[in-house]
């Protein structure tokens, strides 16, 4: 083989016929693509039928590390699923952190394709070179830490990692996850639910074969450039993680707050980062190769914590909170607290808990809950229709019940499964104008009305509504990393978080296919690395040399490849839109009269189609997949 | 004179309040502040949002918020 780091090997499992095979793609698929988002956009281009049901057997599950995995580059603890999703019917993409990836990845294998559908549940177990279906009647409807234990248990492994589809995929939930390591999920485009409809619980994993840099003098020296700098350099994920942003947002009105609606969430400090670490915060985990430990572990017991001012709950004594599910992220303690009016840190911390015992997505979950608050206070919702569940804002029991319902599909929960969008539908009565989602899926807990061009990027998303392969403009308001990285390829100065001018288009450009390269070679987004600093690993890694425009160019290409998937399976420039409501100017509050006109939107989202060589329907040109040399790629068949 | 806050996380980064003379822009006055690199930033002047060229006024407050992209 040679491309250094990846092994030439995709595996092929069908489900239906139980056939497994592997594939040997060329070595030009490696260097263009690099793996992640890009291989699946492409594999699902040539694999999948137009058209093909997001729950039925022609659609495909990819697990798709990159080049990165396996190796001890420290960020690259990740992998990446995709598939078509049911939420959106756009293409699903997804990255969790962890140590799956790398195990995979150490199994001899670059990819795990599924095909099909199997008749009863069954479960994946990948040992090296040998994979295997295995039944897995027994795990089904169980939730996801009794599963990964099971399978332990039953394999005599306890080195394995488990990815699984939780009961929530199980039950075809349009917002289910898929949870890998206990407490980590490759989340938002419900892919959970392709896993379930392929009635496949699981996969397992455990590897020994050594991912090798092609020249490692140089993937050492990075490894140890970020753990001299981390401390400083990534201070904000080490010393906090994302919740320690939360307070800072809402003091700006950009802690979405009830739906979107409201410039201001009042009881902010009670699931902010001082309530979350003077209570119920216990610890912090990391992912594989990992210093930097943002993640949040919690526990809760019924305690009292008199050194918590501001801590609040209305559901003590009736719950406790399981560490081995971790804890609450920024977009959880958004999207169950602040968006569903909710100032209790133990609710939003069960809720969450459930999201990973359960295999759901928390921003679609939680935004879902609370469109249907918003319904019912309105009375768009009645109790008739809902079987008398009547949700109220800030209340913790009517948040677990909903998850719960949800997860479930119990009673009223069977319609809240289906996201907010065809929720939307069945409730009529001009519902849809309160809805805050893009292409189907709810937005996560950034503000376009401080952060603009984070706007267009919720409408071009590939997946819909997604806050991580976009910016942030706060990140080029100032000089910094954002900027100094930035200007490695394009030279431009501090702009406005809601400016819209040609130049943050630019910024827009450069930085949004970073994040898509980011997503291929998968290497973790709070990393502090820059263009250059990946171009030599991904170069070091595969024994070909990349620049730094080099690997803009592969974000690039699974930017291209999720176009024109999407536009096969019937998407226009028309669903690349933004909501209403965050559009409109608050009336009070920092951000008071801003607003996105329709304009000013217009004119963003046109300038970035023809920075990325599209016509101006959205559509890509023949021209430019040449230049990015997919012509020849494109034309391959499985 | 202007002053400026640290809001939030920040204030463990560079001290909590900051008085500064002579200064006429945003940008002016951040540049004396060793800011941190890893952090995004809300820029705020007298409780609205403001940006690196805004233009300051005597007793002007700016306000500075750290912000995350992801999570």
């Amino acid at each position: 083989m040679s491309v250094g780091a990846t092994w030439g090997k995709i595996l092929h499992v069908d489900l239906t016929t139980s056939k497994i095979w592997t594939e040997n793609p060329p070595d030009e698929l490696y260097l263009k693509l690099v793996g992640g988002r890009a291989l699946e956009a492409y594999l699902l281009l040539r694999d999948m039928p137009v058209g093909a049901d997001p729950l039925g057997p022609d659609n495909l599950l990819i697990f798709a590390p990159g080049v990165f995995q396996g190796t001890n580059l420290p960020g690259a603890g990740r992998h990446s699923v995709g598939g078509k999703s049911p939420l959106t019917g756009a293409i699903g993409s997804a990255e969790a952190g962890g140590w799956w990836g790398h195990e995979f990845k150490r199994s001899g294998w670059d990819a795990l394709v599924v095909h099909g559908q199997a008749k009863a549940p069954v479960y994946l177990w990948i040992h090296n070179d040998k994979v295997e279906i295995r039944p897995a009647g027994h795990l089904w409807g169980h939730e996801v830490a009794e599963v990964e234990n099971a399978i332990r248990d039953e394999l005599k492994e306890s080195k394995l990692r488990v990815a699984q589809c939780g009961i929530a995929g199980e039950n075809l939930v349009l917002v289910a996850n898929v949870i890998n390591d206990y407490n980590r999920a490759a989340g938002r485009n419900g892919l959970g639910a392709v896993m379930g409809s392929k009635k496949l619980k699981a996969v397992a994993v455990r590897g020994a074969k050594n991912v090798l840099p092609t020249d490692r003098k140089t993937t050492t020296a990075l490894a140890k450039w970020l753990g001299d700098n981390y401390k400083t350099l990534a201070a904000w994920a080490h010393d906090k993680g994302t919740p320690g942003g939360l307070t800072g947002l809402n003091a700006s009105s950009a802690l979405p707050t009830r739906n979107f609606q409201d410039p201001d969430f009042p009881d902010a400090e009670s699931i902010g980062w001082e309530t979350l670490h003077t209570s119920v915060l216990i610890g912090r985990d990391t992912c594989q190769a990992c210093p930097i430990e943002c993640k949040q572990v919690v526990s809760y017991e019924g305690q009292d914590y008199p050194n918590s001012p501001a801590f609040k709950t209305q559901v003590k004594g009736e719950v406790t909170l399981n560490k081995v599910y971790g804890g609450p992220e920024y977009e959880t303690l958004g999207a169950f607290g602040s968006s569903c009016g909710v100032n209790d840190i133990v609710a939003v911390s069960k809720a969450n808990e459930w999201t990973a015992a359960w295999g759901l997505d928390p921003i679609s979950t939680g935004m879902t809950i609370a469109y249907v608050m918003e319904c019912v206070e309105r009375g768009l919702l009645t109790a008739e229709m809902t079987g008398g569940f009547l949700p109220k804002w800030g209340s913790s029991k009517d948040l677990l019940e909903a998850v719960d319902m949800l997860a479930h599909r119990r009673g009223f929960g069977d319609k809240m499964a289906l996201g907010s969008k065809r929720l939307a539908a069945w409730i009529g009565k001009g519902a849809e104008q309160y809805l805050v989602e893009v292409k189907g899926q709810e937005l996560p807990m950034h503000e376009p009305r401080l952060k603009a061009a984070l706007g267009v990027g919720y409408a071009t998303a590939p997946v819909g509504g997604d806050h991580m392969m976009n910016i942030h403009d706060t990140g080029y308001s100032a000089p910094g990393r954002g900027l100094d990285r930035v200007n490695t390829v394009y030279k431009v100065g501090p702009l406005p978080p809601n400016d819209l001018s040609e130049q943050k288009m630019n910024i827009f450009y450069h930085e949004v296919n970073w994040q898509h390269f980011q997503d291929c070679a998968i290497c973790c987004m709070f990393y502090p690395y820059d263009y250059n600093q990946l171009a030599s690993a991904l170069s070091a890694m595969t024994g070909h040399e990349y620049t730094a425009q080099d690997i803009l160019d592969v974000g690039e290409r699974a930017q291209q490849l999720c176009r024109l998937f999407n536009n096969r399976e019937g998407f226009t420039e028309k669903d690349d839109r933004m909501p209403k409501r965050v559009m409109q100017a608050f009336e009070t509050g920092p951000l008071a009269g801003i607003e996105i006109t329709d304009e000013a939107f217009h004119n963003a989202r046109q300038t970035w189609y023809g920075l990325m060589g599209w016509t101006p329907e959205g559509a890509p040109t023949q021209e430019r997949l040449a230049k990015l040399g997919l012509t020849e790629l494109l034309e391959t068949k499985a | 004179m202007v002053t400026v806050e640290a809001g939030g996380s920040l204030r463990t980064r560079i001290p909590p309040q900051t008085t500064l003379e002579d200064v006429q822009t945003v940008g002016d006055a951040l540049q004396r502040l060793h800011l941190p690199p890893d952090m995004a930033l809300i820029i705020m002047v007298n409780g609205r949002l403001a940006h690196w060229t805004t233009r300051l006024n005597e007793g002007d407050a700016i306000q500075l918020l750290p912000t995350i992209g992801g999570g």
